[in-house]
């Protein structure tokens, strides 16, 4: 624990806001994936 | 309707208790990080309001050509003066009854943990390695709100510059310190009122010094935990709180006060998408006659 | 009015037919003769050159601001106020189509609208108060402050401009006649509604923890670590009552384009919105209360700055919570009116006392924006308020255009 609350928070915070940001993209192909597949099974 | 609201609402309260509890779990107390930073101790029972520092300073800076002896100048004691754009140090004169004035020095702190840098969206402000908190105006956009934040009110603003206006305050003279040299105010004073040193020596000597003359001194180091701590420090023959000196802004470090909010915001970005696709799916396959295509009921609605 | 662009057509019809409402020039610039618009005229006229000296002179040149007192008028009315107050774009957007309450559709593109040029008009004021406004997007490309809390306003406002760039495209596209483009558009419409609700909810808040890092000048009534939580809550009441006050003012301004609407409708319609105005602002009441319990302030109520407080509290949100009630209960859509207007009054007061009013408050002396500062503000609202115009004429906000009906 040799940093400060400033500098702890310059290094935690970009890692969350970049794993924050990747999980949105994640989410929404994953959630387009996940309901174009059943939807296409419905039509056929 | 309604429902939809209180869905909202209740997301949104759950949201205010995480961030409110992120703070609460870390003790606002931690114990302060040592660095062989450099600091500065103002003793303000030795300051005879000559001013000289206030010449050296605007030397430095390159503020003011003024001579020496305009400093002689004691009518700016009728008024408090603070920071300025073109004046990083001030000293004002606090009268007392029946005793000698106290003479106030003030300028930048140099928090341990900045509210300025906490505050800067371009981390335009830095503690540097040596101690000080430096400013790099080439980032700045401008905005001012490290003013906002400053507990010590003590960066100013050059709003008369329509192109190039900076945030100005004191750099602790970070040139001369990577020069080998002390803060030129530290240099100039007569009274030696002004010590230069690494911060945990200064707070050593300040205690000491209190220890020593207690009928001299209030028992106080201001600096050594307001805010988590300046490297700027004051001793002093009166209250701080007589002085002009903010009393009331605590020891917790500054960066602590965003901190539970800043947690939320990853979380509402992970939750909310979830929250949001789920309640339209659900409405979705509950009035499918509002949906443009056929919906499976069975497999979009299921919670 | 036509609708359809023929791939021949002349650039002089083009003009005419998209931006001259389909009349000749003359006759488009006798219709500009309004009283409203001789205001307008005379509001630009104080305002463009008090512009040209802010970007040629400076801040001091034009503003009251000082050292003590950073942030003025600029920031306090038409940021904070503009934001919160444009907070109907995503309440509707969100209504319509993630909770599928389809009898808001006819409110939701013009509340997308004055969300959208809310928030581009904010820009421009926020552009005034900046020191260097050329760098803004600086945050986004140059340099990462991540532990400031401005970062996250600057990059959810940036985003969130886009997001209602592109919530409103379909209806530029339908005036321009560009249908392929808008059918594309028209797939983004989920992913942008819940990615503009995200980013609402963090940038309302975001503007109410701005102030987390003042505790020693916020006044302790207004200071309090639910902020965030307050500012979000309060913008959802803003939101929906801009919604109200919004239609009010386009029935009255735009009538021939709403003529097709059933007034009895409209009007249940606005007694929906009132339902949902007054459970927010009566959570929004409740949580004020909390956050005094939290920070243990109850002290401070029986002070000066507690009837102020109370003044707020009691009189600009308790009190358009039971007017909304009322216009609910004996389904009157003029009380619901009233109560709109009441709320906006009543948020706009609340973000003056946290950013102006009560700011510094252990100051000896306050700062007074200067005429100027007010010339700006006015101006701005103006400049909103023309461009509104100017698009609802041309564009189908009002009305569903009959070439493009609704799919949902």
């Amino acid at each position: 624990m040799d940093h400060t609350v400033h500098e702890m928070m310059m290094i935690t915070k970009a890692h969350e806001y970049l794993i924050a940001i990747a999980f949105l993209i994640a989410f929404s192909a994953f959630w387009s994936f996940l309901f174009r597949t059943s939807r296409k099974k419905h039509h056929e | 309707m309604a429902v939809s609201r209180r869905g909202f609402l209740k997301a949104a309260c759950a949201t205010g208790v995480v961030g409110v509890g992120a703070t609460a779990a870390r003790p606002a107390e931690a114990a302060q990080v040592k660095r062989p930073w450099m600091g500065m101790l103002t003793d303000l029972s030795l300051c005879v309001g000559c001013r000289k520092c206030e010449y050296a300073c605007n030397k430095a800076n390159a503020l003011s050509d003024d001579a020496l002896e305009t400093y002689d100048d004691k009518s700016v004691f009728e008024q408090t003066r603070r920071t300025d754009a073109d004046r990083f140090t001030v000293v004002n004169r606090f009268d007392r009854e029946g005793q000698p004035p106290v003479f106030v020095k003030r300028q930048c702190m140099h928090c341990i943990e900045p509210a300025c840098a906490s505050a800067c969206l371009v981390a335009a402000f830095k503690k540097s390695d040596e101690g000080p908190v430096i400013y790099d105006e080439s980032l700045c956009i401008g905005c001012r709100y490290c003013m906002v934040a400053c507990p010590f009110g003590m960066p100013a603003f050059e709003y008369s510059k329509p192109f190039t206006p900076r945030v100005t305050k004191c750099s602790m003279c970070i040139e001369r310190l990577r020069d080998g040299e002390q803060p030129a105010c530290a240099c100039v004073c007569p009274e030696e009122a002004i010590t230069f040193g690494p911060r945990e020596e200064l707070l050593t000597l300040a205690h000491d010094k209190i220890r020593e003359h207690p009928d001299r001194y209030v028992d106080h180091v201001y600096g050594e935990t307001e805010a988590g701590g300046t490297n700027w420090m004051y001793i002093s023959p009166v209250p701080f709180g007589d002085l002009g000196f903010p009393t009331d802004i605590g020891t917790k470090p500054y960066p602590e006060l965003t901190k539970g909010f800043l947690s939320s915001v990853p979380l509402v970005l992970t939750l909310w998408p979830m929250l949001l696709m789920g309640a339209y799916a659900f409405n979705n396959a509950r009035g499918p006659e509002l949906a443009g295509a056929p919906v499976n009921t069975h497999e979009e609605g299921g919670q | 009015m036509s609708t359809t662009l023929h791939p021949d057509a002349s650039w002089s019809a083009w003009t005419r037919d998209k931006l001259l409402l389909g009349l000749p020039l003359r006759e488009y610039l006798r219709t500009l003769k309004t009283p409203f618009n001789a205001v307008a005229a005379l509001i630009l006229c104080v305002g463009l050159p008090i512009t040209w000296i802010r970007f040629t002179q400076g801040i001091a040149a034009t503003t009251n601001l000082n050292n003590d007192y950073p942030w003025g008028l600029w920031i306090g009315f038409d940021v904070l106020c503009g934001v919160a107050l444009a907070a109907g774009g995503f309440c509707m957007a969100s209504a319509v189509h993630l909770f599928k309450l389809k009898q808001y559709y006819t409110l939701m593109r013009p509340a997308i609208l004055t969300g959208f040029l809310g928030y581009f008009f904010v820009v421009v004021g926020l552009c005034f108060d900046l020191g260097r406004p050329w760098r803004l997007p600086y945050p986004m490309f140059v340099s990462y402050g991540v532990t400031s809390v401005m970062f996250l306003v600057g990059w959810h406002v940036a985003l969130y401009l886009t997001v209602q760039f592109l919530e409103f495209c379909p209806a530029i596209f339908e005036w321009l006649g560009w249908k392929r483009v808008r059918h594309w558009v028209l797939k983004l419409t989920i992913g942008a509604t819940v990615f503009g609700v995200i980013l609402s909810t963090l940038h309302q808040s975001a503007l109410g923890a701005l102030f987390l890092l003042a505790p020693t000048k916020v006044h302790p009534l207004w200071y309090s670590s639910f902020i965030p939580v307050l500012f979000f809550t309060s913008a959802i009441a803003a939101g929906l009552s801009m919604v109200i006050v919004e239609s009010m003012l386009s029935h009255r301004v735009f009538h021939r384009q709403v003529q097709h609407e059933d007034p009895q409708q409209v009007d249940q319609v606005m007694v929906g919105l009132s339902r949902s105005a007054a459970v927010v602002l009566f959570t929004y009441f409740c949580l004020k209360w909390i956050a005094l319990a939290h920070e243990d302030r109850w002290a401070w109520l029986f002070t000066s700055y507690g009837a102020w407080y109370l003044v707020e509290v009691i009189g600009f949100v308790l009190g358009p919570c039971i007017a909304y009630f009322v216009a609910a209960k004996v389904n009157s859509a003029r009380i619901a009116r009233v109560a709109a207007v009441w709320t906006v009054l009543g948020i706009v007061l609340n973000r003056l006392n946290v950013s102006i009013f009560t700011f510094n408050w252990q100051m000896p002396y306050r700062y007074v924006p200067s005429w100027m500062e007010f010339a700006v503000t006015i101006t701005i609202v103006t400049a909103g308020l023309l461009t509104f115009r100017f698009m609802v004429n041309r564009m189908p906000v009002l009305y569903v255009h009959p070439e493009y009906p609704v799919e949902e």
